[in-house]
């Protein structure tokens, strides 16, 4: 009898036990192409340059100059991120399953053609979208926008590295100053710690980060893009960003929000 | 056929006219002469002169200013003073300054002005200074005197080659002048960087456009005797930049020649004159005024521009200017708060680009399609704007280069056209190209330029107006903006961005008649005014736009004469009005229990009897007394505020107080007019619309009024929206 209960009492354990690992996860279809984050705690340390009209985070005046910088340690559960940024294929499915129309218009997904993506771009992030469209193809999918810390969670895995491959910046592993978008994975050797890909360049991010200060909305936007506009340093920053840096981006009507270098990818919660 | 007698009479007509011509105008002309005294074999003296005035130049180890009389009043300018060196260049050893000068004369003389040149140099070869000094004088007060120096060393001493040279120069016909007694004199001088001053530098200065650009003349006056000497350098090698006066009188330039090289000293403009250094202000104004291009000033378009004072930098991205909600512009809404906040805008500045250009491959013209309704919900905008004579500008930025775009200017031009705007505001420039001016007439003349930066005189004649980021300078008052009193018709916009009090700088758009931005959401980061700003701008607003009459005058006077060390006015005269913005400086140092206070009178005035003063700042009516003979203005009461503003206007409104009924008529009929019964608030000292009668009379019961303490009530006379004169009721708490 003692030993039936302990039986009932370590297969109960079991359950319990168990039924809160991966194994368990009910995967969409989509999930294949996502990667793990494990759960813990990190650093979460964004630092970046002033700027007139950069605010709510402490500015520093020291040897590196004048900058920003914003640190707290997160505790965040395990979850899952796309390996890669919605690509253009995937975000024609949610539009022909959903019909999806935003209220604007203008400019949303801008480099199509008769509804549809040009055909040597079906691997390319999709872009023109804003973040009210990705939170759209992210609710289809059965997922969101990654917030900030995830998205830095998944860039710099527990070491706090500058960039997703490791500390050396590495012009060859992401699409940093180029001319155009190139197919998602176009960079393995760029992979985060848990093989995220394309994190750093392609296009920029858009993050769970929509907020108001008040005055206006904004939003963080992460990993830097492809274009690089040279000739003024009064441009928004281009080319390579590093893990902790973070570009705030005011909000205004969606048809100067989207842009051709601004895509996302989204998580999922381990259920 | 010819008549004989018909010609005759004609020819002898002409005779006549031209002999009375001649009478009437031969002693216009001045005689100018030059004479060399005892002759030119023995000269002592060289004498340049003409019906105003008499230089005598001594020639005796040096040349030297020994007298400088005006004719009119026979006073030598010069008395108190030995014989002043004109120029003295000397190498640093103290054995060089030995030996005597060798001496050239050429002289020049035709109908309208004399002129000699004096060549000199050491007869002790180590002193190798070759210097001519060429003295010219025409009709006028002024002398011309410039310096040309010339190194003429040889292989001297140990030395086989020339050698170049180092030398010591000072001026002691400036630097040593003493004019009267010296506690009584006082200098004008330039500290550099655009900046000038009297005597001290911790009081307040003049700024003007660039260091490079004309200084004010060096000018040294006696307040008492009422009379001074002026130096008007026009260029010079030399740094004529001093810390203060003891600076001015010690200092000693230097400059090194290479052997044979001739350096250009200084030319420069001397005149002795009656008065204080208003004198060297006015000749300073004229000179630059003659070199400057007034063409893009005379356009229609600028003298609209012209009365824009109040002006708000849009930030697009804010809620005050876009509604998230509905993804529009709210301009109708923005207005009314403007209204609210700062009594309204003039022009505001619409900003769409920066912080975002950069994002992709969108320049600043791809944007503005990308707001919301593209170019013409924007067109739809600024029409909401015009039907409220609010003024829309839009920016360019020269930096944006990165589709290498060549036509720029075009591209700025058909936006501009596109939405109708009224300028162009000129990001991080102090200065444009003309083809730019010539883009925008093609499609769109009715706009103008305005820059961010201070644009120097030259590109002033194209920029037609600018920010005034003086930083320190806009923001300390009693700062004196000279750049708008030497070209008034340039529009200046007072703006510090990272202020955090900006009372001073609101002040000192009121004392300078300039402009002001209200800027509260830097590219996002906000900045806010407080109550009080909001106030004081509402209040500035007001009474600039209520006065432009005079405040747009070709002839505003900084800094005129009053009784007070401590009280700073400026004049903007016109033949109906004048306005007299004046503060008091460091006022709460001084004891109210003392004598020092700021009552009674401060300034004498010389404008027609039959006008009267109010101070449009403070709401008290500003007396006139006649003290020793002169008409002065009295402060009743000591003013409320630091700052104040007193018009003068000739008296046309007939107010009378019968019991509780105000009977007001005027004197003069005027075209256009009203009356407007205003009030003052007390808390904010805003004044409140009450009532308006349309034409120049009417009556009105005071209880009607719904008056508030202390009960100060403005019957204002309106030409329009332009105030042509002003009675104040105080009615008391005592009487109500």
């Amino acid at each position: 009898m003692y030993n039936l209960h302990v039986k009932l009492i370590s297969i109960f354990f079991c359950y319990i036990i168990f039924s809160t690992q991966p194994t368990s996860v009910k995967c969409q279809p989509s999930a294949k192409n996502m990667v793990k984050v494990p759960a813990g705690k990190y650093n979460f340390l964004v630092d970046y340059r002033w700027r007139e009209g950069l605010t709510l985070d402490s500015l520093l005046i020291d040897d590196a100059g004048v900058h920003y910088r914003h640190s707290k340690t997160v505790t965040l559960p395990s979850f899952l991120i796309d390996k890669t940024e919605v690509t253009n294929e995937q975000f024609k499915q949610f539009s022909d399953d959903t019909g999806y129309k935003p209220k604007s218009l203008k400019n949303f997904l801008k480099h199509w053609k008769n509804a549809t993506y040009p055909k040597a771009k079906a691997n390319h992030p999709v872009v023109w979208v804003s973040i009210d469209d990705a939170n759209a193809y992210a609710k289809w999918a059965g997922k969101r926008l990654p917030t900030e810390e995830e998205w830095q969670k998944a860039a710099q895995g527990d070491d706090g590295r500058d960039w997703p491959w490791g500390n050396i910046y590495d012009q060859g592993k992401a699409n940093m100053d180029s001319r155009d978008t190139k197919p998602v994975g176009s960079y393995p050797k760029g992979a985060s710690p848990y093989g995220c890909l394309d994190l750093t360049g392609n296009v920029w991010e858009w993050t769970n980060s929509v907020q108001t200060d008040g005055y206006h909305n904004f939003c963080w936007i992460r990993g830097g893009s492809y274009y690089f506009a040279k000739g003024s340093r009064w441009y928004m920053q281009g080319g390579p960003i590093a893990n902790y840096q973070r570009a705030k981006f005011w909000l205004m009507t969606p048809a100067l929000n989207r842009s051709a270098s601004i895509g996302f990818r989204c998580v999922k919660d381990i259920e | 056929m010819f008549n004989n007698r018909i010609y005759k009479i004609r020819i002898v007509g002409i005779a006549i006219f031209l002999f009375i011509f001649m009478f009437l105008f031969s002693d216009v002309r001045a005689h100018v002469k030059l004479t060399y005294l005892p002759n030119k074999q023995l000269v002592k003296n060289v004498v340049l002169e003409n019906d105003h005035v008499k230089y005598t130049i001594n020639i005796d180890k040096g040349v030297k200013l020994s007298s400088a009389v005006d004719k009119k009043t026979n006073i030598d300018y010069m008395n108190g003073n030995s014989d002043l060196m004109f120029f003295s260049q000397r190498t640093p050893w103290w054995l060089d300054d030995v030996g005597f000068q060798l001496f050239t004369f050429t002289d020049k003389e035709d109908n309208d002005k004399v002129s000699v040149s004096i060549n000199q140099r050491s007869s002790y070869v180590e002193n190798p200074f070759n210097v001519t000094q060429t003295f010219t004088l025409g009709n006028g007060y002024e002398l011309s005197w410039n310096v040309l120096s010339e190194n003429t060393a040889t292989g001297g001493r140990a030395y086989r080659e020339p050698q170049t040279r180092a030398s010591n120069i000072t001026f002691p016909v400036m630097q040593k002048l003493k004019i009267g007694e010296t506690a009584d004199t006082h200098y004008l001088l330039s500290y550099g960087y655009g900046a000038f001053y009297l005597d001290n530098i911790n009081d307040f200065i003049f700024y003007f456009t660039r260091d490079y650009d004309p200084k004010m003349p060096i000018d040294i006056y006696n307040i008492k005797e009422n009379r001074g000497f002026y130096f008007h350098i026009i260029s010079s090698t030399l740094d004529f930049n001093f810390k203060d006066k003891d600076d001015f009188k010690a200092k000693v330039f230097q400059v090194t020649q290479k052997p044979g090289e001739k350096t250009e000293v200084l030319k420069c403009r001397i005149s002795p004159h009656q008065g204080d250094w208003h004198v060297a202000f006015d000749t300073f104004k004229k000179y630059i005024r003659s070199n400057f291009d007034f063409k893009y000033y005379k356009r229609p378009v600028q003298k609209k521009y012209r009365q824009r004072f109040i002006s708000h930098f849009t930030f697009l991205y804010g809620f005050d200017i876009y509604d998230p909600e509905t993804n529009r512009f709210r301009i109708d809404e923005f207005l009314d708060e403007g209204e609210l906040n700062f009594g309204g805008y003039d022009y505001i500045l619409l900003w769409h680009d920066y912080q975002r250009m950069g994002i992709d491959d969108r320049d600043q013209f791809d944007m503005y399609e990308d707001l919301p309704g593209g170019l013409e919900g924007l067109r739809e905008m600024v029409d909401k704007a015009h039907a409220r004579d609010v003024q829309v500008f839009i920016p360019y930025k020269p930096w944006d280069i990165m589709k290498g775009r060549k036509d720029h200017f075009k591209q700025e031009a058909r936006i501009s056209k596109a939405i109708g705007a009224d300028g162009v505001f000129l990001d991080t420039m102090d200065e444009t190209d003309k083809g730019f001016r010539e883009a925008l007439d093609a499609v769109n003349p009715d706009n103008v330029f305005v820059s961010e930066g201070r644009p120097d005189l030259a590109a002033a004649q194209l920029v037609t107006g600018s920010w005034n980021q003086s930083g320190n300078a806009t923001n300390k008052m009693p700062n004196i903006d000279l750049f708008r009193f030497v070209i008034p018709e340039h529009n200046v916009h007072n703006i510090n961005r990272g202020a955090r009090k900006r009372d001073e700088l609101i002040y000192n758009a009121l004392f300078n008649g300039t402009g002001f931005i209200v800027w509260e959401d830097i590219f996002g980061e906000i900045n806010r005014y407080s109550w009080n700003e909001r106030i004081l701008i509402s209040r500035y607003n007001r009474i600039i736009h209520e006065n432009r009459d005079a405040y747009l005058t070709d002839n505003p006077i900084p800094m005129v004469t009053d009784f007070r060390d401590d009280l700073y006015v400026n004049a903007f005269p016109v033949s109906d009005k004048c306005v007299y913005p004046a503060y008091q400086l460091d006022r709460e140092n001084v004891n109210r229990a003392a004598d020092d206070r700021l009552i009674g009178p401060f300034m004498e005035v010389t404008h027609p009897k039959d006008w009267h003063f109010v101070d449009v700042w403070n709401h008290q009516a500003i007396p006139v007394k006649n003290v020793n003979g002169k008409s002065c203005l009295v402060f009743p009461e000591e003013p409320t505020d630091v700052m104040s503003c007193i018009i003068g206007m000739p008296i046309n409104l007939n107010v009378e107080l019968d019991g509780n009924n105000i009977h007001i008529q005027t004197n003069k009929p005027l075209e256009n007019v009203s009356i407007q019964i205003n009030t003052v608030n007390n808390l904010t000292l805003m004044e409140e619309e009450v009532l308006k009668i349309s034409g120049d009379e009417g009556d009105i019961d005071v209880n009607s009024l719904d008056l508030k303490f202390p009960y100060k009530v403005l019957v204002k006379l309106m030409q329009g929206d332009i105030l042509k004169d002003e009675v104040i009721l105080n009615l008391g708490w005592k009487k109500i």
